[in-house]
């Protein structure tokens, strides 16, 4: 008999008629006849095998790893290569920093609790490594051959699982700008803007579903805002900043990262997956050829405003730059544009 | 029983502090604003055996965190299953910090036998664990004390980097003369209380947080979970502390019979009995503001928060030109031992 079969109400109140010390006494010969819990089939992310990023399930090992970089450098392309090779499966967006920014602030304060227990950052530590080891695969195991299970987000580097694999995806800010732009008038979702430019969204946005053509016209739509080309300038330079810092660090630290251009990715397709199939341990030997049908060949046969593939070019900032677009990025990213090695100096 | 196993279920299995399948405890949470007796209302609850409540865990900042990973309809952690994993992760997260906490021995601040084990954090009213399993302790105290109070805290802490920049300039001028002695904290105190962006700026914030508050309460007890609230206010707490502590004793389902008498010592009798301007329990009364807040500056703070005291029930008549002078008792030197500022200057 389980308490699934029994009259629920009966077993509350013998439970209550029960004194406490009996109950304990009891508990380990009554336990046996209560109802099991439900099967969880992600308890074996509970716990990491070896490391904070290996995990078995039924005797079949999988690994985690990460995709990061700046919006519209390519992510998704990333992840259409990877995805070529059976072994591996990777889907995004997690945006793990966000849990992770919120354990963070909850361990810094030092008149707040956890701050001063070391038992409690223990527990902190283990539930974040828990919850996005168990998430991660919730949502990637449905793959049968698939062993590296990945995340993609556009974010900052940053180490999720200390030790397990991240690629940095970088690209011209020039080209990410241009990109970025259209992007955000094409999906017209001012709650995803920041608050200071949701204005422009509302402004532009349902003019550019009717006729998006007239956008190459850089003096209207986002790009026509000083504002918004300064920002986003700024906010590119900050990101390759701080990963060209974060990357040495990370790797002194035990977590192994491959550093990849879009540019790069561009010119030698071949060579620059095989490179990241060996960095995630796979044979490239193993994997599918890119194809026009996996949006996994370099660039599109032509461009499409309204598709989210637009077009995949590298060095198009060429066409839309004017003065006004130049003289704000050089004064918000050129230093930073220098150390990425898109150019030499700021004379261009 | 049935509530500890649905939540046990819900929670799933967990490892280490996290792990225990049986966890007996039940969590719960008191929330305020600052200086609103957050502290008083832990200490109450921890005369009794079964009760165990600790501070600051600030969860809340977690719960943050997870919001923003399930905000955009793109993210992964806005769908099923991991949008579950992740409420599951930040309620196995929760449950195994307090009973971590509860449970340390008894040497070490632990009280093994709790079942009743919660946190105190000042900050407002959300949900941590969904109710029924999780318990919900709030209290409200009349912002002008709550103003007062916060000025002398905020003295004492001495932290203008993290203040709002729209106060920050009259804190800097005030706080060199603060740290000298108690009468130097009061003067300061005055001082800044008689500073309208310093009032309205305090005065918004509590009536936001405060609003904040009641309009969850409202959408709690709609939904069916008016008895996983209590509300409490200062006032009546310290006009008849030993009804008010045996409702919260009964609301969490312990007997209050068995709670331990009210003390000075451990904090939890209303009012300390003087006036300490440097110490974190300074005063505890009910009123004081009348002795720091003039017409004035009380114009001032009705202008930005007199709607809500309005509804919370609070006198907003408007108050004396000057304020009262400090009663001959309240103006005696403090016995409590000098603060650590204090011992420095001595």
């Amino acid at each position: 008999m389980t308490t699934q079969g029994a009259d629920a109400g009966l077993i509350n109140k013998v439970k209550a008629a029960v004194p406490r010390p009996l109950k304990v006494i009891l508990r380990p010969m009554v336990r046996p006849w209560l109802a099991p819990p439900p099967a969880d089939p992600y308890a074996c992310a509970d716990r990491g095998v070896g490391n904070e990023w290996t995990i078995v399930d039924r005797e079949r090992t999988y690994k985690f790893f990460f995709l990061c970089g700046s919006w519209k450098s390519g992510t998704h392309w990333v992840q259409a290569l990877i995805n070529l090779h059976p072994k591996a499966y990777m889907t995004g967006e997690f945006h793990f920093e966000l849990i992770h920014g919120g354990f963070s602030s909850y361990l810094k304060r030092r008149w707040r609790l956890p701050a001063k227990s070391r038992v409690l950052q223990d527990i902190a530590h283990e539930s974040l490594r828990r919850c996005i080891r168990r998430s991660m695969f919730a949502q990637t195991r449905s793959h049968p051959e698939a062993v590296m299970l990945g995340d993609r987000s556009p974010r900052i580097l940053k180490a999720m699982l200390p030790g397990a694999p991240h690629i940095l995806l970088h690209r011209d800010g020039r080209d990410l700008l241009i990109s970025r732009s259209y992007h955000m008038l094409r999906t017209n979702n001012p709650g995803a803007m920041l608050p200071q430019f949701a204005h422009l969204l509302r402004r532009w946005g349902p003019e550019y579903k009717l006729s998006p053509e007239k956008f190459r016209d850089t003096t209207i739509g986002l790009l026509g805002d000083d504002d918004w080309v300064r920002y986003l300038s700024r906010f590119w330079a900050e990101s390759c900043l701080h990963d060209l810092k974060a990357m040495p660090r990370l790797i002194s630290r035990g977590t192994p990262v491959h550093f990849i251009r879009y540019e790069d990715l561009h010119a030698d397709l071949e060579g620059n997956r095989a490179a990241i199939y060996r960095f995630l341990g796979l044979d490239p030997a193993e994997a599918a050829p890119p194809s026009v049908e996996t949006k996994t060949l370099p660039g599109f046969k032509s461009e499409n405003l309204k598709s989210a593939t637009r077009k995949g070019q590298s060095g198009e900032w060429r066409c839309s730059f004017t003065d006004r677009i130049t003289r704000i990025f050089k004064e918000e990213a050129a230093e930073a544009l220098v150390q990425m090695g898109y150019e030499k100096n700021t004379n261009w | 029983m049935n509530v500890i196993r649905r939540t046990i279920q819900r929670l799933g299995p967990a490892r280490g502090a996290l792990e225990d399948p049986t966890p007996l405890v039940r969590p719960f949470f008191v929330c305020g604003h600052p200086r609103s007796g957050t502290n008083w209302v832990s200490s109450l609850l921890n005369l009794h055996p079964q009760v165990f409540c600790d501070g600051e865990f600030h969860f809340h900042l977690i719960r943050n965190g997870i919001e923003g990973f399930q905000s955009q309809p793109w993210y992964v952690g806005s769908r099923e299953p991991v949008r579950s994993e992740t409420e599951r992760a930040f309620a196995s997260l929760v449950l195994g910090c307090l009973t971590a906490q509860a449970h340390r021995p008894a040497e070490h601040g632990g009280k093994p036998g709790a079942t009743e084990v919660g946190d105190h954090t000042p900050r407002m009213l959300r949900m941590l664990i969904p109710p029924p399993a999780g318990r919900y302790i709030i209290i409200f105290r009349d912002g002008r004390d709550v103003l007062v109070s916060w000025t002398f805290h905020l003295l004492k802490t001495a932290r203008p980097d993290i203040m709002h920049p729209q106060v920050r300039p009259i804190f800097e001028q005030v706080l060199p003369a603060a740290g000298e002695s108690a009468d130097a904290a009061r003067q300061a105190a005055r001082r800044l209380l008689a500073d309208r962006a310093w009032v309205q700026h305090y005065a918004a914030g509590w009536s936001d947080h405060t609003g904040h508050d009641l309009a969850t309460m409202r959408q709690l007890k709609a939904d069916g979970h008016a008895s996983s609230l209590l509300r409490l206010s200062y006032e009546e707490l310290h006009a008849d502390t030993q009804t008010h502590r045996a409702r919260m004793y009964t609301f969490l389902g312990v007997k209050p019979s068995e709670a331990s008498p009210l003390s000075r010592e451990s904090h939890t009798a209303p009012g300390f009995g003087r006036e300490a301007p440097r110490s974190f329990y300074r005063r505890g009364e009910v009123g004081d503001w009348r002795n720091y807040i003039d017409a004035q500056s009380h114009s001032w703070f009705l202008e930005r928060a007199g709607a809500r005291l309005s509804e919370l029930g609070y006198d907003v008549a408007p108050a004396a030109s000057t304020p009262k002078p400090l009663t001959p008792q309240s103006a005696q030197p403090t016995t409590v031992p000098p603060s650590r500022e204090e011992k420095k200057t001595s």
